[in-house]
């Protein structure tokens, strides 16, 4: 069995019975990575995460602590692995793609971790299973029913009040719902005053989970899973001017209903089939000044997996599956074409925005069929899977030009067929030295968002992405585990906004950008005694972009050089007190270098020099978390206490300008900040 | 304790720190203002300009003020109101001095607005209007080092409309005209105060007062629903001057409030002084009207 759990994850809802729910879940603990990794997966379990100060238990935060996640910027929320945008990085759970891990605003991810078995983050290299993206992936798996009669948590802190909760019903069968409820706007609003009120967005947010589980026979079973988000942020600002006046009103919800059907076959083999559908929905609605931007857009999912996995040898497993998700979108937008700003978008802190206002409404689909097979290869101490995924593409707007007067609208569709070979190799040199390398092509389809004929362009097709990750994880002695891993991405037809002064209609956007990012990351995991560890993070990593292969190369908006993360734990009597240390780069930014008087408006614009030539400052903080665990009968009743940033560093988030943009100064972040909560689980 | 702790986890995001002179603030030679007339011009109109050049010795005349029409279209990405390349690139002088006169060029709607440029490329892009659905060609101004930038209104058609529309919408239309400042009060302790004669470091309240016909209505076409919509011109002003502070550089009205008139406070300045003050009122089609004062300080 454990010869079988690889260090490539073949699939979090695989066939294969051990790598299965299939196995009996009553007794798990949370195990946040199963033995199977991929090069560069941390492979942290949930208790280490949920322990780690300034995460408050929820693992999903804790997920920006790992090697090679860059520190998010002052928006929050924002994962960006190995020089990814967010958007490039696909999340996952039971094979369902959801849209965020995060709620707005990044304070909280939006799956309960007392509804998780695992969560685990593969920055790159993954298997054919999962695709559609260009970064990294992050695949939550559910837990199964509990073996006691029931179990459960109830949490609560200045943030949020949630709970997690299972019942066993009959002979492996359960029930399983979590559930969280924001009020940090309700504290908020008798605690802050209106001008703070009026300046700082306060997001509302609610999720729920439910999923029970239904054994047919000792080796089959269904399970019925439904996944639920809602967030809202407002925020206004009224100024003396009108041309100052701003207001930003966010809302975002998700939903998702999923059957999975697990079968074990006795001569080893396994299958699992799960169709979802979903509902997805965004409105954004920002007016700064003369200026405004208003995007809804309503989709839903329809989404089918599945996959077949059969021993042929006692060296060779055969696994083969399908991954299809089908988007239909209905979008509105109006307003500023260059707002929200996107990747490589040149913009200052508090700049005016440009008062352009375009308007499209437009629908589209884009459906992905990709058929993949892998072939599982045990030769001595070497372990090969060679794999291809097919990604057929459809988009399919149904607008190819901007709206004129009464002309008859008219639609479109492309199809394309993009071959995504990958390899992973494993090699088990000594018993203490494990070797991995994977390598493998991934495709991204358009977002529906950009195939507007107004604000992006109908014809925009597949982004495609090569990977290529090795890796070792020495364990030295039992105590320590270093796991040093080099990566590479290079990606090529982009969407960028087209830098053209004079573009062709229905291209604002065009698909020739170009990027890599490349670096290493080093993990020390360290367990001196049972009371005792921790690990500690290195990256140093460099991510790239540029408009075309002809253009030179210049800084990912995100990206940042070297990123740090020492944590470490320590129990005693009931106490754990926990450390955690970070610094990272600052993210790059582009200097101003002079402005103007916008005349016609009264306010100052300002020149740019070269773009992302200037960085934020090092980012650098440490943080503490004291938890304390009470045990009477069957509670365990778990107070703690968070003081995030202990040193009381004035971290600079962003650089803001004067009215004339004529001097600069830093806006910095969280000052010492205690956080206090309170778990009871039972 | 904690009710602090959640108000600083808040506080951290967004907001700019005070840094350096407000722009009202009048401390070196500047170019504040700019006026076209007419406000809004077709093709091949000729327009007469006037600035408002001002120093910490008063308005000056600006002989040596350069204007450049600048028909460099601005690519997407940018998010300025004018293309980068009309503040770097070296562009013709179209004309010099405080007031001038100048022709707009035949191809302003093509260039700037819903027609699109002639391409052997194929169609291209036209530029996008603003929120009036107003479409503009820009002009640059350079005083020594110090750039300006202007926007003339182009009276162009409309893009995207019917030919119903489009003809409803032209007998709707009313080109825009510069608002019209009308006076200029000043109150201490709620109590009329005359401009000669204004006690030094008081908090004054300034009112500046506009015609009422300043703010016009205007319809704009919603592409979106095929429709013509009425609206009202938002009006703002901004206030410059030699000395002292003011609370707000801009202040104003926006489209639906139909005051005609707006307010600052001005922190005088402490010692007796002549104080020159400017104010600059601005309409969203991109109007505007300036005038000056000499405030004498007294202690």
């Amino acid at each position: 069995m454990r010869a079988r759990a690889t260090v490539f994850a073949l699939a979090i809802v695989a066939a294969m019975p051990e790598t299965t729910a299939l196995a009996s879940e009553a007794n798990e603990t949370v195990v946040i990575a199963p033995p199977a990794k991929s090069v560069g997966e941390a492979g942290l379990s949930t208790a280490e995460l949920r322990q780690i100060p300034g995460a408050q238990g929820d693992v999903g935060k804790a997920l920006e602590n790992l090697p090679g996640v860059a520190r998010p910027g002052l928006a929050g929320g924002e994962l960006v692995v190995w020089g990814a945008t967010p958007e490039e990085t696909r999340v996952v759970i039971d094979g369902m793609e959801i849209p965020a891990l995060y709620h707005l605003g990044g304070l909280r991810s939006v799956v309960h971790s007392g509804f998780l078995r695992t969560l685990t983050l593969v920055p790159g290299g993954y298997g054919p299973e999962y695709g559609r993206g260009l970064g990294g992936l992050v695949q939550m798996a559910s837990r199964g029913p509990p073996v006691k009669p029931y179990q459960g948590e109830v949490d609560a802190d200045v943030l949020d009040a949630s709970f997690a909760a299972g019942a066993a019903v009959g002979n492996g069968g359960g029930m399983l719902a979590a559930g969280r409820i924001g009020y940090l706007d309700r504290i908020i609003s008798g605690a802050l005053s209106s001008d703070a009120r009026r300046l700082f967005p306060v997001p509302r947010y609610w999720d729920f989970q439910g999923k029970m589980v239904v054994p047919l026979r000792g080796d089959e079973k269904v399970e019925l899973i439904f996944l639920t988000s809602s967030d809202a942020s407002s925020i206004t600002n009224n100024a003396a001017s009108p041309s100052f006046s701003a207001q930003t009103n966010r809302n975002q919800s998700f939903s998702r209903l999923g059957v999975t059907y697990l079968r074990a076959f006795p001569d080893g083999s396994g299958a699992s089939l799960i169709p979802f559908v979903g509902w997805d929905e965004t409105r954004r609605r920002q007016v700064v000044g003369l200026g405004s931007a208003d995007e809804s857009i309503a989709a839903t999912v329809l989404g089918l997996r599945g996959q077949y996995g059969a021993p042929l040898s006692p060296r060779l497993t055969l696994v083969v599956g399908f991954d299809g998700l089908l988007t239909l979108s209905n979008v509105q937008r109006t307003g500023s074409p260059t707002l929200p700003p996107r990747e490589g978008d040149i913009v200052a802190f508090g700049q005016p925005i440009s008062g352009k206002a375009s308007a499209d409404t437009w629908s589209a689909a884009v459906g992905t069929l990709a058929p993949y097979t892998t072939l599982e290869i045990v030769q001595g101490r070497w372990r090969l899977l060679p794999s291809l995924r097919l990604d057929g593409v459809v988009t399919s707007p149904n607008r190819s030009a901007p709206e004129n007067g009464v002309t008859p609208r008219a639609g479109s569709a492309r199809m394309s067929w993009s071959p995504a070979p990958r390899l992973a190799v494993a090699h088990q040199a000594r018993s203490w030295l494990r070797e991995n390398a994977a390598f493998g092509l991934y495709q991204q389809a358009p977002s529906p968002g950009d195939l507007s004929a107004v604000f992006g362009s109908p014809t925009l097709g597949v982004a495609h992405a090569l990977h290529i990750v090795t890796g070792t994880e020495i364990d030295v002695g039992q105590r320590l585990t270093v796991q040093p891993t080099v990566f590479y991405r290079y990606m090529w037809d982009l969407v960028m906004r087209n830098p053209d002064a004079s573009p062709t209609l229905a291209h604002a956007l065009v698909q020739d950008g170009v990027g890599r990012a490349f670096g290493a990351q080093i993990l020390l995991r360290f367990t001196p005694s049972p009371a005792l560890n921790g690990w500690l993070a290195y990256t140093l990593s460099r991510s790239e972009r540029r408009h075309s292969s002809e253009s030179s190369y210049r800084l990912f908006d995100q990206d940042q050089t070297h990123l740090v993360t020492f944590a470490g734990n320590v129990s005693r009597s009931g106490f754990v007190v926990g450390v955690r240390f970070r610094l990272a780069s600052g993210m790059p930014r582009t200097p101003v270098i002079g402005s103007y008087l916008d005349a016609t408006t009264g306010q100052y614009q300002p020149i740019f020099g070269q773009q992302n030539s200037l960085r934020l400052p090092v980012f650098y903080a440490l943080d503490l978390r004291i938890e304390k665990h009470f045990r009477r009968r069957w509670l365990d009743i778990v107070p703690y206490l968070e003081i995030l940033n202990l040193t009381n560093h004035a971290n600079v988030e962003e650089f803001a300008y004067d009215e004339q943009f004529a001097s600069r100064a830093n806006i910095t972040g969280l000052p010492i900040l205690a956080v206090a909560g309170l778990s009871v689980r039972f | 304790m904690r009710r602090l702790h959640i108000i600083t986890l808040l506080l951290l995001a967004g907001c700019a720190p005070k840094m350096g002179n407000p722009s009202s603030l009048v401390t070196e030679e500047r170019i504040i203002g700019v006026r076209g007339d007419p406000a809004e011009a077709a093709p091949g109109d000729l327009v007469q300009y006037s600035s408002l050049v001002v120093s910490p010795s008063g308005t000056l005349q600006a002989q040596e003020l350069s204007w450049s029409l600048c028909n460099l279209r601005k690519p997407i990405a940018e998010n300025t109101p004018v293309s980068q390349a009309c503040m770097t690139e070296d562009l013709a002088q179209s004309a010099q001095g405080g007031s001038v006169a100048i022709e707009m060029p035949s191809s302003a709607c093509s260039n700037f607005g819903p027609l699109g440029p002639p391409s052997s490329k194929g169609t291209l892009r036209p530029s996008d209007p603003d929120a009036t659905g107003g479409y503009y060609q820009p002009l640059r101004l350079d005083l020594g080092a110090k750039q300006s930038v202007f926007r003339e209104r182009l009276s162009c058609g409309l893009a995207g409309a019917s030919l119903t529309m489009a003809q409803e919408f032209r007998a709707t239309y009313t080109a825009n005209q510069n608002p019209t400042l009308v006076s200029l009060s000043a109150l201490v302790d709620e109590t009329p105060a005359s401009l000669d004669s204004l006690p030094a470091g008081q908090r004054i309240r300034l009112v500046a007062t506009w015609s009422p016909d300043s703010a016009e209505s205007y319809p704009v076409f919603d592409s979106l629903s095929q429709t013509i919509i009425e609206h009202r011109e938002a009006l703002w002003l901004s206030w410059f001057a030699t000395a002292g502070t003011f609370d707000d550089s801009l202040t104003g009205r926006g489209e639906d409030d139909t005051a005609v008139s707006t307010e600052n406070t001005w922190q005088s300045p402490a010692g007796a002084d002549v104080v020159f003050l400017w104010f600059v009122l601005h309409d969203s089609r991109g109007g505007a009207d300036f005038a000056s004062f000499a405030l004498t300080i007294v202690p």
